[in-house]
């Protein structure tokens, strides 16, 4: 895979960034001034989330009936703009977890934006079925509670509540991936806040700032025993991200294609929908960045690359929807059923065939645009394609659900549907709370992953930690600017070229940094051995290939390496440290076990043995409906107890203030290796590590 | 709507009655107490009279047990047997009378409706004079008094009512009269049969309506009588109708009329021609059989001219069939007009259908209103010749074609006094209110048939200060008599002695006769004169001599099976009951056939203004009706109302004054001087709750070929009896959890009218809301029971189609599988029972539903039944909003024939649930019961080579069978 990466590829991020200047680049927004602009749009998507809410406030007070829905037609908006907003939500996970497991690398640029849309979008979906209840007061009976009036559980044959456990798993598994992806950012500006209020003691933002980064960003200080597990982990989510992602649009697919009702009932729709969301997703992303972009002067690390392979995987969407688009038609003339028939010829040639045609337009017709190489290079172009796309997409769910009802069996019933000022006040405001949120977030967090990014500066580097001297030598034959490329070509280059340390300067840097404190933490928590050395050493590097090669040299010459530190994961370093796997994939896994039984049991103990209830002519212990759910909280067991797993491991709690070196969520690296007792060998291992590049040493005694 | 804001009881409460306004219902029963019992609850109050449960004699009340007393229906004159369902003292529901001679237990949806009237807050609570109110002392003197004035003054006494058939009420009345030396007793009805009458008066010397027989009839041909809807008796002619139809599968039925009307949609061939074509056509029919037959023609070249062709080929059309028709025969028609009557009785006569199908010996006594007497009365008014005038039982101020002159005439006289027991147009012309209480408050009699003698009998006290005409009548002749003395007095004397079991105790008789709500005795029949053949060439020149302009635009006036006379305007069910043809609620419209609309340019709901040839203009939304004759516009009658109380008010236009007054009858058809688009105004949005006509060629609703003389076949599109186990086998989840019944219906489309009694029926027994036109419009109609009504083929002549439609109860139910928390499940009854308690309103099962037979409750449709809660089913819960609802199967009355029979250590009888539906429906074709017990009757209908389910190919295995409507080819001559 390795291999595979290619000299001519484009650096993913232009301009020359140093890993400081990616630090400084993405942290600066956070908490920034604001520009008036940002507060107009926001005092605009402010005042349309408040008329959205008050319209669901009428809502809830007066009934459903303030909306158009009839007899006929019992979901309109509210289930158009559930299933639009859930399909937002995709493009967030499918690049944050698919892209990351094929080691798409420019992910890294615009994941943790993509990942921010998929939370919010999936709370405004949220909404949607909640408000959309008759008595929405009693949203609750949906749980499977044991309650005191006697027996009395939920049908687990029901798409609405494969809908509950899907929505409320992706959304969990999503907010924790986001918020784990988020974790060593977290720490970067908890770091930046505190060196800030080092020279404005006084500044009240700064303190503000280091408080409530250092609550959540749980004790983070770039411990490479911590990243080899934190990857492990987020592989682990990514991993149950991405089947999640398929299930919860084929779950909400389901919703329809489980029904009887023509122009729902259809097979197809699982892929069809998933397709759909990605596409809706994408544009979305695309068009967020796009604004972001060029807003934040983010053009180096979202690059016209990035938006050109986004246009790629757009155009490829939309041309399978189109297919999808056809292959309905074609399903429903070879199903010979006139009913199928009939409700896909209403589709395009019955009342609402306006609808379905300006579907067709936008989804289908207006991405062919992106054939063209200098349309995926025209920022006006694509935002018009993406708000094309993002019309289409909400038009072709209007269209499903819509069409699909108001004419289905028996012409008595057919009527139309007309939706009413509420209902466009709720959808409205439902776009409000979207960019509200999103506006908030990209002022207070980093909009894209510092950590991630700095892994990949200049050059794609491969993920798979397994191959640790293949992707050595990769990374040796990549293209890289300046001094560091020739250290890479030339490791004894490249460390002659490092300036000799200044142990002076090292000692006035630190001479705060409790580092026993910190080591004996490492070491208890790494092999409970009583006798931990009296004495270390931390050497500072700033290069991680340096740090590698140390680690590598130390650990070859016989010393003890305690931890390294590092502003991202840097691959090799745990092979270099001599860390075998980790165990938590383990845990993950047998957690996904749990979660598998457990739902299985719950289902088939409830709906079969505890309280059955005849229910649509199916037999008590209908199993294989059961799976969906079962699916779910399989996911949601793996992904929450695989968490926890981590944090206890890795000792991350939130407020956790443990102490941390200078520089390393930053640009700075630091191997922390045990001292021989005798002070001859602490100077041979200080002269070893200058010699692999080490531009600072830092001695100490362990305080206890 | 309204009906939700305004406080029970209008205008200010008074005397003893305050606890009557503001009635909770431990108060109400305080008041009613128990009607049946003798004990005393207050002195002030006349004495109680004992009356008798029909099926059994409880000594008290059971609470949550009902008690049935038969009545008569006071829906219309056709006096219908009934059943009030009584619960806890409080009726809440009419149903027929199953041993009723004439109605056979059905009950149509006005009389349903009559229930909801007990209830209505807008009831008078007591006497007032001009408006204020007053007291029946105060009112019973200043009446007496002008009595005696009119005794001294020789002006008249007049008594305005409509019909009143019971012989006691006769009685009481001719008693009344003949103290007065200038008495009339006038009597209108909104449905005038005067022409009817008059006709037979000519050609045999009685003035009779006779009684048809359409059960007797192998060959129906009707000219324009919607007699499976709305005229005469419309119940007891669809038991006919149907029974006979069912008996015999030669039974055919030809309708000639202007408008879809709901018999139309019934006939087996119908043909469309305007109201003076009818006529000619009629002529023409006769001329044609008169020959055939060999009898002498009379020599009329004339009027011969005046036939169009097409009304010369339906004539020989319709020659040809009652000719070739083997057995019996019969024509009716409904023209207001004596000379095109008499016809019908030339050609009744001619085919030998007196004695069998038109029974002139023991006629009708229904409708015995006479246009022509309301005239002179007003006449009379005019000129001041009356100084007391009494208005009972209708409201000629709305009806009347000339209602203004009604109004001044009425003004004109010095006492006048209304008895309604609602305010109305009438009683707001009046000096004196005394207001009757409801039928159900009151001692009344019917004669619907001669002989049959039916008894309205109170089920509880009067509810508010009211008394019942009768009563006034008595206290106004200064008789201390209650009319229950009277009436028991009248039938000791009159009615006890013509009785066959006549044994000598009249106690028993009369306790027989209130249980079973009605006798028949030997009445003596009608002496019948031959038939005069000299009254048919006049009617012939008569009706030839019309002036007709060719192809001028005619109207017609008609009554809604809904609404009728737009007496129970402020019923919101029957408000909201749709119109059989066109679907339309809350209001009527002009019904215009296609080609005519396409050559005004207009489109549905557009308005237009129908001119009469008298002047009279009335501006009233189009509707486009497939079926209806190019040059007839039809607009019902009964709507417009302006007195009828909040919820009746302004709904739909009223037509009244477009009919004419020729010779003093009202003629309800009449050439329209102009037909004009009423252009200014915005086109009208009916309410309608089926918006799309057409089957779109679907095979939902089956049509099986049966031929005139032979078995029936298998329809093309059902025969399902053999797939039934091959699709049990294609099922996912193979054999399906036993029950330990399964309930289910079959309905026999060949007998379903599509009459909608059903439909009323279902929303009273089911405290089904109604929910005001503006929620109709938005297709959020609340009935669990509709009847889907299909056009099919051209416009001109389309093939009609009703279908019952409600929750079909599905095996494999589609709703149940996707409830997230089983608020709807199928129960060990076989049953597809709905939880509304658990329900959180998804919404998924209604939209999931092939047969979209669910409901759900868009706003807090409790609000809307709050001020009828007196009148709730309490067997059925009321539900909340945000829950969705269907029809159970009328579980409540499963469940009650259960405990019933698990009491009694039995199983539940077939046939002994019947369903609300099942128990009202005119023409029987609704059967409930066990599908499961292969000896119940629904299982063997199930069985017919007729049977099918809707949408069988989804596998849904309804609960639900219909029976193929037969398809009756031409006869075989």
């Amino acid at each position: 895979m390795s291999s595979a990466v290619s000299q001519l590829r484009e650096p993913l991020v232009s301009g020359d960034k140093t890993h400081g200047d990616v630090t400084s680049d993405i942290a600066r927004h956070v908490g920034s001034k604001p520009t008036g602009a940002w507060w107009a749009l926001l005092l605009v998507s402010l005042a349309l989330f408040g008329g959205g809410a008050l319209a669901m406030v009428q809502t809830v007070t007066t009934g459903i009936g303030t909306w158009g829905l009839n007899r006929t037609v019992g979901w309109g908006f509210d289930i158009t703009n559930f299933v639009f907003w859930i399909g937002i939500g995709h493009a967030g996970t499918l690049i944050s977890a698919v892209l990351f497991l094929f080691r798409q690398r420019w992910r890294t640029s615009i994941n943790r934006a993509a990942e921010a849309m998929t939370i919010f979008a999936v709370m405004c979906a949220a909404i949607y079925p909640l408000i959309h209840m008759g008595r929405p007061w009693y949203f609750y009976w949906i749980l499977p509670y044991p309650n005191n009036r006697g027996t009395l559980w939920v049908n687990f044959r029901s798409p609405l509540l494969w809908d509950f456990f899907a929505i409320s798993t992706y959304f969990i598994i999503s907010l924790t991936f986001w918020y784990i992806g988020m974790i060593p950012d977290l720490a970067t500006l908890r770091d930046r806040a505190a060196d800030a209020l080092q020279r404005e003691p006084n500044n009240l933002k700064h303190r503000i700032a280091r408080a409530v980064f250092g609550f959540l960003s749980h004790g983070w200080n770039g411990s490479a025993l911590v990243w080899h597990r934190y990857e492990t982990i987020y592989a682990l989510l990514a991993l149950l991200a991405t089947p999640l992602v398929v299930s919860v649009h084929s779950i909400v697919s389901s919703d329809f294609a489980t029904s009887v009702i023509p122009g729902w009932h259809a097979t197809l729709f699982p892929p069809y929908f998933v397709t759909g969301a990605i596409f809706g997703g994408f544009a979305m992303v695309l068009g967020l960045m796009l604004i972001t972009r060029r807003v934040m002067r983010l053009e180096a690390y979202i690059t016209a690359h990035h938006l050109n392979w986004m246009c790629k995987i757009l155009l490829l969407a939309s041309v399978v929807m189109g297919a999808c688009y056809g292959i309905e038609f074609f399903c429903a003339w070879y199903s010979g059923s006139s009913y199928e028939l009939y409700a896909f010829t209403n589709r395009a040639f019955g009342p609402y065939g306006w609808a379905y045609w300006l579907m067709v337009l936008c989804n289908v017709v207006v991405p062919q645009i992106l054939w063209f190489g200098k349309a995926r290079r025209e920022p006006l172009l694509m935002g018009l394609v993406c708000v094309s796309v993002t019309i289409g997409m909400w038009f072709e769910r209007f269209v499903i659900i819509v069409t699909s009802l108001h004419r289905d069996f028996l012409p008595s019933s057919w009527t139309m549907y007309l939706p009413t000022l509420n209902e466009a006040m709720i959808m409205a405001g439902m776009f409000g709370l979207f960019f509200s949120l999103f506006l908030l977030f990209t002022r207070a967090l980093p909009i894209i992953a510092i950590a991630e990014i700095k892994s990949v500066l200049g050059y794609a580097r491969p993920s798979s930690s397994e191959h640790g001297q293949a992707h050595d030598e990769a990374q040796a034959s990549r293209p890289r600017s300046g001094a560091a490329q020739a250290s890479r070509m030339h490791p004894d280059v490249a460390q002659a070229s490092h300036p000799k340390p200044n142990v002076a300067q090292a000692s006035r840097l630190h001479h705060n940094a409790p580092f026993g404190a910190l080591l004996g933490a490492i070491r208890r928590r790494r092999h409970n051995r009583p006798t931990a050395p009296s004495r270390y050493c931390v050497a500072y590097f700033t290069d991680e290939h340096a740090l590698t090669n140390a680690a590598r040299a130390a650990r070859h010459g016989g010393l003890r390496i305690l931890d390294a530190f590092t502003p991202f994961p840097v691959h090799g370093l745990p092979q270099a440290m001599g860390l075998g796997p980790s165990r938590l994939a383990w845990i993950g896994a047998w957690a996904g076990a749990l979660g598998l039984v457990a739902g299985l049991t719950l289902q088939i103990w409830t709906s079969a043995y505890d309280w059955p209830v005849r229910v649509g002519g199916q037999p008590f212990n209908s199993w294989p409906i059961f799976l969906p759910v079962t699916f779910e909280l399989t996911v949601l067991f793996a992904g929450l107890i695989g968490v926890g797993a981590l944090f206890a491991r890795a000792g991350m709690w939130p407020g956790n203030r443990a102490p941390r070196l200078p520089g390393v969520t930053d640009n700075r690296f630091a191997l922390a290796v045990a001292l021989p007792d005798a002070s001859a060998g602490e100077d041979a291992v200080a002269r070893a590590l200058t010699e692999a590049g080490a531009t600072e040493i830092v001695t100490g005694d362990r305080l206890r | 709507m309204g009906a939700s804001d305004a406080a029970v009881g209008t205008g200010k409460p008074g005397g003893t009655d305050d606890a009557a306004t503001s009635l909770k219902r431990r108060t109400f029963l305080q008041i009613i107490g128990a009607s049946v019992a003798a004990g005393a609850l207050s002195g002030c109050r006349p004495p109680r009279e004992k009356i008798i449960p029909y099926a059994k004699q409880p000594p008290e009340l059971t609470p949550g047990v009902a008690n049935w007393y038969a009545s008569t229906c006071p829906g219309c004159s056709a006096a219908c047997g009934a059943l009030v369902k009584v619960m806890d003292g409080r009726p809440i529901k009419l149903e027929g009378n199953p041993d009723h001679p004439l109605s056979r237990g059905g009950l149509c949806a006005i009389g349903q409706g009559a229930v909801a009237g007990l209830y209505d807050p807008y009831r008078r609570i007591g006497p007032s004079r001009e408006g204020k109110p007053t007291t029946w002392a105060e009112a019973d003197a200043a009446i007496s008094d002008a009595l005696s004035r009119s005794r001294a003054s020789k002006r008249q006494v007049a008594l305005l009512t409509g019909s009143m058939s019971g012989s006691a009420t006769a009685a009481l009345v001719a008693d009344f009269m003949a103290a007065f030396p200038q008495a009339r007793h006038v009597i209108y009805d909104p449905f005038p049969c005067e022409a009817v009458r008059e006709a037979h008066r000519r050609a045999y010397g009685v003035s009779v309506v006779p009684r048809y027989r359409f059960d007797q009839a192998d060959l129906v041909v009707a000219f324009g009588a919607d007699f499976l809807g709305t005229w005469l008796s419309p119940v007891e002619f669809t038991k006919q109708w149907s029974s006979k139809r069912a008996a015999s599968h030669a039974a055919r039925h030809i309708q000639v009329e202007a408008r879809m009307s709901l018999t139309g949609t019934n006939a087996d061939e119908r043909h469309t021609l305007s109201p003076s074509e009818q006529a000619d056509c009629l002529a023409a029919t006769l001329m044609k059989v008169v020959t055939t037959l060999g009898a002498a023609t009379p020599d009329l070249a004339s009027v011969k001219a005046s036939w169009t062709s097409e009304v010369q080929t339906v004539a020989d059309r319709l020659a040809d069939a009652l000719v070739a028709q083997r057995g019996k025969r019969l024509v009716v028609t409904d023209l207001g007009d004596a000379a095109v009557q008499t016809l019908a009785v030339a050609l009744n006569d001619a085919l030998g259908n007196v004695g069998t199908t038109v029974d002139l010996e023991r006629p009708s006594r229904q409708w015995q209103g006479s246009d022509t007497q309301l005239a002179s009365l007003v006449g009379a008014m005019q000129r001041g010749d009356v100084e007391v005038l009494i208005i009972h039982g209708c409201n000629p101020a709305h009806s009347w074609p000339r209602g203004k002159e009604f109004a001044d005439a009425v003004a004109k006289v010095p006492c006048s006094v209304a008895t309604g027991s609602v305010a109305d147009e009438t009683t707001r012309l009046t000096k004196w209110h005394c207001p009757s209480p409801h039928a159900l408050e009151a001692w009344s009699d019917a004669e619907p048939a001669s002989g049959i003698h039916s008894i309205g009998q109170p089920v509880l006290r009067p509810l508010y200060r009211t008394r019942s005409l009768q009563d006034s009548l008595l206290a106004w002749s200064g008789k201390r008599m209650s009319f229950h003395q009277y009436l028991q007095e009248h039938w000791r004397t009159a009615v006890f002695p013509k009785a066959a079991k006549a044994s000598g105790d009249f106690a028993a008789f009369w306790d027989e006769a209130l249980e079973r709500g009605w006798v028949q005795v030997e009445a003596s029949p009608t002496r019948v004169g031959p038939f005069r053949k000299g009254v048919v060439p006049s009617a012939l020149r008569q009706v030839a001599g019309r002036t007709k302009e060719p192809n001028g635009t005619e109207f017609e006036l008609y009554h809604s099976v809904a609404l009728r006379d737009g007496e129970a305007a402020n019923n919101p069910w029957l408000q909201e009951l749709p119109d059989p043809i066109t679907k339309i609620t809350w209001g009527n419209c002009a019904c215009i056939a296609p080609s005519l609309a396409t050559r005004l340019g207009i489109s549905e709901g557009q308005w237009i203004e129908v001119g009469a040839a008298d002047g009279s203009a009335l501006a009233v939304p189009a509707h486009v009706q497939v079926g209806q004759h190019p040059g007839t516009v039809s607009i019902a009658l009964g709507y417009g109302r302006t007195e009828a109380g909040p919820i009746g008010n302004g709904v739909g236009v009223n037509a009244g004054h477009l009919a004419a007054l020729s010779g003093g009858m009202r003629r309800f058809h009449g050439q329209a001087r102009s037909v004009a688009v009423a252009s200014n105004r915005p086109a009208f949005p009916f309410a309608k709750t089926q918006i799309h006509d057409d089957l779109d060629g679907r095979p939902i609703v089956g049509e099986a070929d049966r031929h005139a003389h032979g078995s029936p076949e298998e329809g093309h599109d059902h025969g399902h009896a053999g797939h039934e186990e091959e699709r049990r086998k294609a099922n996912l989840w193979g054999k399906p959890i036993p029950s330990d019944r399964r309930w289910g219906m079959v309905i026999d489309l060949d007998r379903c009218t599509g009459c909608s009694a059903c439909v009323a029926a279902c929303d009273i027994e089911n405290n089904v809301p109604a929910v005001g036109p503006d929620e109709v419009r938005r297709s959020r109609d609340m009935h669990w029971m509709r009847i889907d009504r299909y056009f099919e083929g051209d416009a001109d002549s389309p093939t009609v189609r009703h279908q019952p439609m409600m929750c079909q109860h599905c095996a494999n139910a589609s709703c149940e599988s996707v409830c997230p928390v089983l608020a709807t499940v199928h129960d060990d009854q076989g049953l597809n029972v709905q939880v509304y308690n658990r329900c959180v309103g998804t919404r998924y099962c209604a939209n999931n539903c092939p047969y979209k037979v669910r409901r759900f409750n868009w706003f807090d449709n409790q609000a809307k039944l709050a001020a009828r809660r007196l009148g709730l089913n309490p067997s059925v819960t009321v539900r909340s909003r945000g829950v969705m609802e269907k029809c159970s199967l009328c579980i409540q009355r499963i469940q009650e024939a259960r405990i019933r029979s698990r009491n009694e250590g039995r199983d539940v009888q077939d046939g002994e649930v019947r369903t609300a539906c099942e128990q009202s429906c005119p023409a029987d074709a609704i059967v409930f019961g066990d599908l499961q017990d292969p000896n119940s009757r629904v299982a063997r209908l199930a069985k017919d080579t007729r049977a099918f389910s809707a949408l069988e190919e989804l596998n849904r295995q309804p609960a639900i069978r219909y029976l193929a409507r037969s398809k009756r080819t031409e006869v075989e001559a």
